[in-house]
C-alpha cells in the first residue's frame, strides 16, 4: 500500500496536535518522520508514532518544549532540550549553530536530554541548506544500549551515528549519515517476526558468538549488535559517547543514567562557514572530485557510483512522486495510535486520502 | 633481540642533523617516528628514515618550514605547510587549532601541502594532552590514488585515515584508522609472503572481491618495485558504503575545505598531506562533570564480558600503551630489513648505529667503526 507523502503528514500532525503538541510542533514531527520514509529510512518514519505517542503520555516525552541555553560564547552553546520532540530541538540547535558559524567561521552547539532526534542526516541537510558544512555525533544517554564493544560479549554502547553534510553548488549536498553498528535493531525486530535470519557478522549471541538467529539476540542472556568494521567502528563509538554524550553534558550510555529509562539524545553538532575559504578552489577542486569518482568502472551489479546521500535522493525523488509504501503492520499501527488520541476512523481515513467505506 | 628506544632516538636524530636539519627539528622527527614503532605501528617507524631522505634530497620535503596562516576566521583557519616535515608543520597545524580552542571553545585547522604526516595518532594524542578533544580527516595529494569508493573499481581515494581523541588522564581516548579495509602497508605484506589479506579486503580489476595483492599492483615481479599505477583494481572501504562515506569527508574536508586538493590520477608523484582537524576544549565547556562521564563510560565498558576470557575488552588507545610501555622496558623488535636501511644510512653519514642495530641487520661491524 502507498500513501501520498503529503497525505502521511497529515496524518501524523493531527496525531501530534492532539496528543498535546502546538501545531507548529505536530508540523515540525511529521515533517521530520515523513522526510525519513521519503529518503528510504522507513526505520526512522512514520513507524516510531505510537512509540512517540506512548512516551508522551508516560510523560517521557515532553510537548512544547524549546533549548534552553547552559552555556554560550561566540562559537560555542551547549543547550537542554529537557527531553522535549528532538525534531522540534534539533532545528533549533542547528538554527544557533547556523547563526553562530556565520559569525566566527566555525560553531559547536551541544544539545542535551533531547527526545529521539529522528535521522541524523537531516541537522547535515538543514545546515547545507543554509550553506554550511556540518559534522554531528548523538548517542543515548541509557535507552537503546544494544551494541557490544569489540571483543565483548555485553551491551555497552547506542548506536550512535555520526552524519556530516557538504553543500555543493548546483547539486543536491553530500551526506554521509551512518550508524556506528551493523544493522539497525528494527531490521532484527523484522526479521524475528518473519521468521527469518539476520545477515551473518551483524549480532553475536548471549556469549559472544556470531549467530544469524533473529530469536538469540532477544534471548535471556541477550545478543549484542557488532560494531561495524570491527575495532574501528566500537572506537568510532566510544568517541560518539564522549562527545554526544559526556561533553553536552547528557551522559554517556549507562543503564543508571537519570535518564536512562527515555530515549534521550545527546548531539554535539559542528558548523563550518565555507565562506572562510573564499578564493581558495574549494567549489572547483570539490565538483572536480566528484566527477572523476562517478566515472569510476562500477562493480557488478552497479548502476551509477553514488555519492553519500544520492541513495537518498533518488528515494526521495520516487516516493515524492509515487507514494510511500507502507506495510499493512505499520498502517494499522500508526491508525491505532491516531484512535488513542482521539482520531476517529473516518479522519483517519479522510487524512489519508482513502474513502472511508 | 631488541633495539632500545633511547639510543634509536639519537641516533635517528643524528640522522636527520647530519641531512640538513636543525638540532630540534632532527629530534622532533625522531621522537616522533621512534614513538611510532613504540606503540606498535611500524609502518609509521623508523622503516621510514630512508624514505624521507630520499624525498629531502629531491627536494619534495624541506627543513626547517613554518606553517603559514592563508585564511583565517576566529575559529577556522587554513595553513600552508610548504612542504615541510610532517612532524614539524603537523606539530604546529595542531599547536594552533589548541591555542585557537582555548580563545574561542571550539576551533578548526586545515592544514595543506605537509609532506607525510606520520602516524595521525599522534596528533589527538598531542591534543589530549593539552585538554582537547579532537577530530581529524586526512587525505593524501599528489600520489596515485589506492582505494575504490563504494560500488566502484577504480582508484579513486588514498586510505585516508580518520583519528580522534578524547583526553581521560593518563588513558586518552585515542582512534586512529584508516577508512579503507587495509593500509596500504598489509597489502605490501601479502607481496612478500606475510600475513594474507583479508577475503574482499581488494576489489579486482574485473569487479570481483579480492584479497590477491595483484588486484592492486598488476602481476608482481620485482616485489620491491610494485606500483599501484600498475593495478586494475584497488583496496575497499572498511564496513562497505559507511566507511566509503568517511573516506569521502576525509577527501573534502582536508582535500577541497582545507586546500590540499583531492586525491586524483595526474599528480607529480610526490605526496602532499593535508588534514583538517577540529580541536574542542572540553574543560572550558565543562557543563556536566565532563571528565568523570568519560572516565566512567570507560570503566563500564572495559567490563563487558570478554568473548575470549584471555582477552579483555579494551578502550581505545589500550592496545598502543600497552605496546608503549612494554617497548619502552624492554626495547622494539625491529626488523631485519629495517635495521640493514639504518646501516646503510649510518654508513653513508658515517655515523655510528647502536650496536643491536648493526648486531640486528647480521652485521656487526658498524659504520662509524
Amino acid at each position: 500500500m502507498t500513501v501520498r507523502s503529503d497525505d502521511l503528514a497529515a496524518l501524523i500532525e493531527a496525531v501530534f496536535a492532539n496528543s498535546g503538541s502546538a501545531e507548529s510542533e505536530a508540523k515540525t514531527v511529521a515533517r521530520h518522520l515523513v522526510e525519513a520514509n521519503l529518503a528510504g529510512h522507513d526505520s526512522h518514519g512514520a513507524i516510531r508514532v505510537p512509540a512517540y505517542v506512548d512516551w508522551v503520555e508516560a510523560g517521557t516525552l515532553v510537548p512544547n518544549q524549546s533549548i534552553r541555553t547552559v552555556f554560550e560564547n561566540d562559537a560555542v552553546a551547549i543547550v537542554d532540550g529537557n527531553f522535549g520532540f528532538g525534531q522540534v530541538l534539533g532545528e533549533q540547535a542547528v538554527a544557533l549553530g547556523v547563526e553562530k558559524c556565520r559569525r566566527a567561521g566555525l560553531s559547536m552547539v551541544g544539545l542535551r536530554n533531547s527526545g529521539h532526534v529522528g535521522r541524523v542526516g537531516d541537522w547535515a541537510i538543514q545546515a547545507a541548506e543554509a550553506g554550511l558544512l556540518s559534522l554531528h555525533f548523538v548517542n543515548t544517554s541509557g535507552g537503546g544500549i544494544l551494541v557490544a564493544p569489540w571483543g565483548g560479549a555485553d551491551r555497552r554502547l547506542s548506536a550512535n551515528p555520526i552524519a556530516a553534510g557538504i553543500p555543493v553548488p548546483g547539486r543536491s549536498p553530500i551526506v554521509a549519515d551512518l550508524s556506528t553498528c551493523v544493522i539497525a535493531e528494527g531490521k532484527i525486530r523484522v526479521a524475528r517476526n518473519k521468521g527469518a535470519a539476520v545477515p551473518e557478522n551483524a549480532i553475536i549471541d548471549g556469549a559472544g558468538r556470531p549467530t544469524a538467529d533473529p530469536e538469540r539476540f532477544y534471548a535471556d542472556p541477550p545478543g549484542a549488535i557488532l560494531p561495524i568494521a570491527g575495532h574501528k567502528g566500537y572506537v568510532l563509538s566510544v568517541v560518539v559517547e564522549a562527545l554526544a554524550g559526556a561533553l553536552t553534558g547528557g551522559g554517556a550510555s549507562h543503564p543508571d543514567n537519570p535518564t536512562a529509562d527515555r530515549v534521550c539524545n545527546g548531539m554535539l553538532s559542528i558548523f563550518i562557514d565555507p565562506g572562510t575559504v573564499a578564493g581558495l578552489s574549494f567549489g572547483a577542486e570539490m565538483e572536480r572530485f566528484v566527477d572523476w569518482v562517478k566515472a569510476a568502472r562500477k562493480a557488478e551489479g552497479v548502476s551509477e557510483i553514488l555519492m553519500p546521500g544520492d541513495p537518498e535522493e533518488q528515494t526521495r525523488a520516487d516516493r515524492l512522486a509515487n507514494g510511500i509504501p507502507l506495510d499493512a503492520a505499520t498502517l494499522e499501527q500508526l491508525s491505532a495510535a491516531a484512535r488513542k488520541v482521539g482520531l476517529a476512523d473516518a479522519r483517519i481515513a479522510e487524512l489519508l486520502g482513502r474513502d472511508s467505506a | 633481540m631488541t633495539v632500545a628506544a633511547a639510543p634509536l632516538r639519537a641516533f635517528v636524530a643524528e640522522i636527520f642533523a647530519a641531512a640538513g636539519c636543525d638540532a630540534e627539528e632532527a629530534a622532533r622527527i625522531a621522537r616522533y617516528l621512534v614513538a611510532a614503532d613504540l606503540v606498535g605501528h611500524p609502518s609509521h617507524g623508523v622503516i621510514r628514515v630512508p624514505r624521507y631522505l630520499d624525498a629531502m634530497a629531491r627536494g619534495s620535503v624541506h627543513p626547517g618550514r613554518e606553517i603559514e596562516i592563508v585564511r583565517d576566521a576566529p575559529g577556522f583557519a587554513v595553513v600552508d605547510g610548504k612542504s615541510g616535515f610532517g612532524q614539524t608543520v603537523g606539530e604546529q597545524a595542531v599547536d594552533l587549532g589548541i591555542a585557537r580552542a582555548r580563545d574561542n571553545g571550539v576551533a578548526a585547522v586545515g592544514l595543506r601541502n605537509s609532506a607525510h604526516l606520520g602516524r595521525i595518532g599522534d596528533w589527538p594524542e598531542r591534543a589530549a594532552a593539552a585538554g582537547m578533544a579532537s577530530v581529524h580527516f586526512v587525505n593524501a595529494s599528489g600520489i596515485s590514488p589506492a582505494v575504490a569508493p563504494f560500488g566502484g573499481i577504480d582508484k579513486r581515494m588514498s586510505t585516508n585515515p580518520f583519528a580522534a581523541g578524547v583526553p581521560n588522564g593518563d588513558d586518552p581516548i585515542i582512534l586512529d584508522f584508516a577508512t579503507s579495509v587495509v593500509a596500504e602497508g598489509k597489502v605490501l605484506v601479502a607481496v612478500n609472503g606475510g600475513k594474507p589479506l583479508p577475503d574482499g579486503a581488494l576489489i579486482d580489476g574485473d569487479g570481483a572481491l579480492s584479497s590477491n595483492p595483484e588486484a592492486l599492483y598488476g602481476p608482481i615481479g620485482d616485489k620491491t618495485k610494485v606500483n599501484t599505477r600498475n593495478g586494475r583494481g584497488a583496496i575497499r572501504t572498511m564496513g562497505d558504503h559507511k566507511g566509503s562515506g568517511l573516506s569521502m569527508m576525509c577527501e573534502l574536508l582536508a582535500g577541497a575545505l582545507g586546500g590540499n586538493g583531492c586525491a586524483s590520477d595526474a599528480g607529480p608523484g610526490v605526496l602532499a598531506n593535508g588534514m583538517f582537524s577540529v580541536y574542542v576544549d572540553a574543560s572550558a565547556l565543562d557543563t556536566g562533570g565532563f571528565a568523570r562521564e568519560v572516565s566512567d563510560f570507560v570503566a563500564w565498558a572495559r567490563t563487558a564480558r570478554p568473548i575470549d576470557p584471555s582477552a579483555p575488552v579494551l578502550a581505545p588507545g589500550d592496545p598502543e600503551r600497552a605496546r608503549r610501555r612494554d617497548r619502552e622496558a624492554n626495547g622494539i623488535p625491529l626488523e631485519e630489513d629495517t635495521c640493514r636501511s639504518l646501516l646503510a644510512v649510518a654508513e653513508r653519514y658515517r655515523l655510528r648505529a647502536p650496536a643491536e642495530i648493526a648486531a640486528r641487520s647480521g652485521d656487526r661491524t658498524s659504520a662509524g667503526d
